[in-house]
């Protein structure tokens, strides 16, 4: 499969790929050796193209340094409520660390963002394989599929909540008609985590399926048919043709799933509400309470730059996956 | 926490129209107090700004009232009021966060179990200025029940009371009748007529232990651990839950679930309102549940297939205590238009704006003058006096500190723990959520 892949790849750059047409168009090179006469001299400074992006990057420092310089400061204070008591350095950060329920929090995180992550690619992956081929049914399926990424999360949540809880449970109602016991996963201490994690991806595997169904149309289909006549079976086309060029694809809806699954506030909050004891309470829903509810700024504030050091961190992880996935390719 | 007493309470009904007549409270401009109508300020053509979590577009009884009150303080005062709604749970915590933004509203409901949180932050204007144009000393005693405890803060007022919510039992009368049986004074009873009222896909009483709408939760605590002779928090607001009648309490409910199986489990993933509509679903027997949500209720399952009960003790010739607590009007600080605001909450303490919500809702007006129009002395009216019959025998205000979010985290949790673990030490249970409280109520 392999050689199929790389005699895919001879043909493509003997055609004149993208970067061959762009060399011989006297384009842009990475090698300085290939410029043309114009590069030779150095261009004058132009400031008016910094100008004109001005107002847009004052904003977009205004919504994140702010925002930012304003967390820093009140991590390292005493406060009360808005108001700055005293500097206190790294306390907060002690004090959080110190306490089981924030490491539990961040132990549930973890849990929850990389199982969610897994789950949803492999749902997005699988569905996308499945419904890849335009046909009318197979849009409709799609539709279907992308309706609770774009549904409210505190519906979905409402739902799901009604679906689980053993009173009001239509699927409760019906296992009873055939005589199993009742289950009520949101209030069981093992379980409940282990659910949201599965509503989440199900939430979320609408955004997967699109990102992998964009991939999958960008594989060509000669890949494919050389694969077949070399009497690969579907399981190896998946294996070692489908797989491999999904791979930055996939890189990307991880990274954005990571992040956008590190900061979810709503689900928990109206599907769990964080319990049973704290059992589902994620780092981004405690942040929540501590700044919306207890007003405790200071508490906020930490939990908010140990929240940004892990997108951050993973982000850079992910980074580097993508660098060496371009520099193999 | 100041107790009500019986005296304050009948002194309301003893005192008859004629006091509130006399200090203007039945005449003035439409139900505004005299010495108001004389002293309003031109506030015609602004448009104010005011926060809720009902809306006058609603269908509720309590928003079809609201809607009446609004259309008459528009046609009166020329002011417009742009309503914007908030979850009724995060109600206080966004006014402090619209004050520090530097964008408050001009107006705004606040929960009294809200208000020292509000306090700390600044996040009130106070009120003694508005009160002493508009209001004489006889009026100021014209409250039916003295929030002063909740209410004022460094001899400042800070909101104004709207109603009265005191909480009691609400039980299925329907459901009752068909078993023989009557209301439960003392908690063996009550053990008994939920096991009775069990089955059939309906339990015996639910109660809400889930961590998202957290502050109704001390609501089943208070009466139940006071009338157990026992205190949520001592005399200097540090936890006490965990003394003997705080273990007799969490023993009963947990009891509720394992032994007497009258309680679901799955209640720890309910929230208040979930039980509330449980109980209109006609899914429960028993809840405890407060006035502001009679007229809805009797709505859904029939005014005649409810009662009232005060909760029960151990004594059957002495309840456990009704908590009162309830939704009042304030102005944020930095209200652009704050004389305006102040004719807003004006026209909610009118005497027929409270009869109005008393009308359609069943809440409890906060004036007791109200109390003396004839609407209160009909058959129709008959709850609104048991109520306060009951805070006349047992009334006491609802917990007000500034660490109430906390203090129903702590006491959700050890409840979350001893339902889902059977076996667990109670007291140590609670040794540890009392600890986790003062902890963080020190801080």
């Amino acid at each position: 499969m392999r050689a199929a892949a790389g005699h895919d790849r001879r043909r493509w750059a003997s055609a004149g790929g993208f970067p061959e047409q762009m060399r011989r168009a006297g384009g842009p090179s990475r090698n300085p050796g290939s410029g043309t006469a114009g590069l030779a001299r150095a261009p004058r400074f132009d400031a008016f193209p910094y100008l004109l992006m001005a107002p847009g990057l004052l904003l977009v420092l205004f919504v994140t340094l702010y925002p930012m310089l304003f967390t820093i400061d009140y991590s390292v204070m005493r406060t009360q409520v808005f108001r700055q008591l005293g500097y206190v350095g790294l306390a907060n950060f002690q004090r959080l660390f110190a306490d089981p329920r924030f490491r539990m929090d961040v132990v549930n995180s973890i849990v929850f963002v990389l199982s969610s992550v897994a789950l949803t690619w492999i749902f997005g992956l699988a569905l996308a394989l499945f419904l890849r081929r335009q046909t009318w049914g197979n849009t409709v399926l799609r539709t279907l599929v992308l309706i609770p990424w774009v549904t409210n999360q505190v519906v979905l949540a409402l739902m799901w909540k009604w679906l689980l809880t053993g009173e009001t449970s239509p699927i409760n109602y019906v296992l009873g008609l055939v005589g199993i016991p009742q289950f009520s996963p949101l209030i069981s201490m093992s379980q409940a985590l282990p659910t949201l994690i599965f509503v989440n991806a199900w939430r979320a595997s609408g955004f997967s399926l699109l990102l992998m169904l964009a991939g999958l149309a960008g594989i060509p289909v000669q890949l494919e048919e050389a694969a077949e006549v070399d009497g690969a079976t579907w399981l190896q086309k998946i294996r070692y043709v489908i797989l491999p060029m999904l791979r930055p694809i996939s890189l990307a809806c991880i990274i954005t799933l990571t992040i956008s699954f590190f900061n979810i506030i709503v689900l928990p909050l109206d599907l769990t509400g964080g319990g049973p004891l704290n059992s589902t309470e994620v780092i981004s829903l405690r942040l929540y309470r501590e700044g919306f509810q207890y007003y405790h700024m200071e508490l906020a504030s930490a939990i908010t730059l140990v929240l940004v050091t892990l997108d951050l961190a993973l982000s850079w992880i992910y980074y580097k996956m993508i660098r060496l996935d371009a520099a193999g390719a | 926490m100041s107790r009500l007493t019986r005296r304050n309470l009948l002194k309301v009904v003893g005192s008859g129209a004629a006091g509130a007549s006399a200090a203007g409270l039945l005449g003035g401009r439409g139900g505004i107090p005299a010495a108001a109508a004389q002293s309003a300020p031109n506030v015609a053509g602004q448009t104010i700004t005011h926060w809720d979590f009902l809306s006058p577009e609603g269908k509720s009884p309590r928003e079809l009232a609201i809607r009446q009150i609004e259309e008459e303080f528009h046609r009166r005062s020329g002011v417009t009021v742009n309503f914007q709604i908030m979850p009724w749970q995060d109600l206080g915590t966004k006014v402090i966060a619209a004050v520090e933004a530097g964008n408050p509203p001009d107006c705004s409901r606040v929960n009294i179990y809200h208000l020292k949180m509000i306090l700390t932050a600044d996040g009130l204007t106070g009120l003694n200025p508005f009160i002493a144009k508009t209001f004489t000393e006889e009026d100021k005693k014209d409250f039916l029940v003295d929030f002063t405890a909740a209410m004022v803060v460094n001899n400042s007022k800070a909101s104004m009371q709207l109603e009265t919510v005191p909480k009691a039992l609400f039980i299925r009368k329907d459901w009752l009748a068909k078993a023989g049986l009557r209301a439960p004074k003392t908690w063996a009873e009550f053990v008994e007529v939920g096991k009775a009222l069990t089955g059939s896909g309906r339990w015996g009483y639910m109660f809400g232990a889930s961590k998202t709408q957290l502050n109704q939760v001390e609501t089943i605590f208070q009466p139940q651990i006071h009338g157990r002779g026992g205190r949520v928090l001592d005399a200097s607001d540090r936890a006490a839950f965990n003394d003997d009648a705080g273990v007799a309490t969490y023993q009963f409910l947990a009891d509720c679930v394992h032994k007497h199986k009258i309680t679901p489990a799955q209640v720890i993933a309910m929230t208040y309102d979930d039980v509330t509509d449980a109980f209109k679903a006609g899914r429960v027997a028993i809840i405890q549940e407060g006035a502001h949500r009679f007229g809805d209720i009797a709505n859904a399952i029939g005014r005649d297939n409810l009662e009232l009960a005060k909760v029960p003790s151990d004594d059957p010739n002495r309840p456990s205590p009704t908590v009162v607590t309830g939704w009042g009007m304030g102005i944020p600080r930095g209200s652009k238009h704050p004389d305006a605001a102040w004719e807003h909450i004006k026209a909610y303490l009118s005497p027929e704006a409270q009869e109005l919500n008393a009308r359609a809702s069943g809440l409890l007006p906060s004036r007791k003058s109200v109390l003396q129009r004839p609407f209160f002395q009909t058959p129709e009216a008959a709850h609104l006096r048991w109520w306060v019959d009951y805070m006349a025998e047992r009334g006491e205000i609802i917990i007000n500190v500034a660490t109430f979010t906390q203090l129903n985290e702590a006491l959700v949790d050890a409840l979350q723990e001893v339902i889902t673990d059977p076996g667990a030490n109670i007291r140590k249970v609670l040794d540890n959520a009392a600890a986790t409280y003062n902890q963080v109520a020190s801080n």
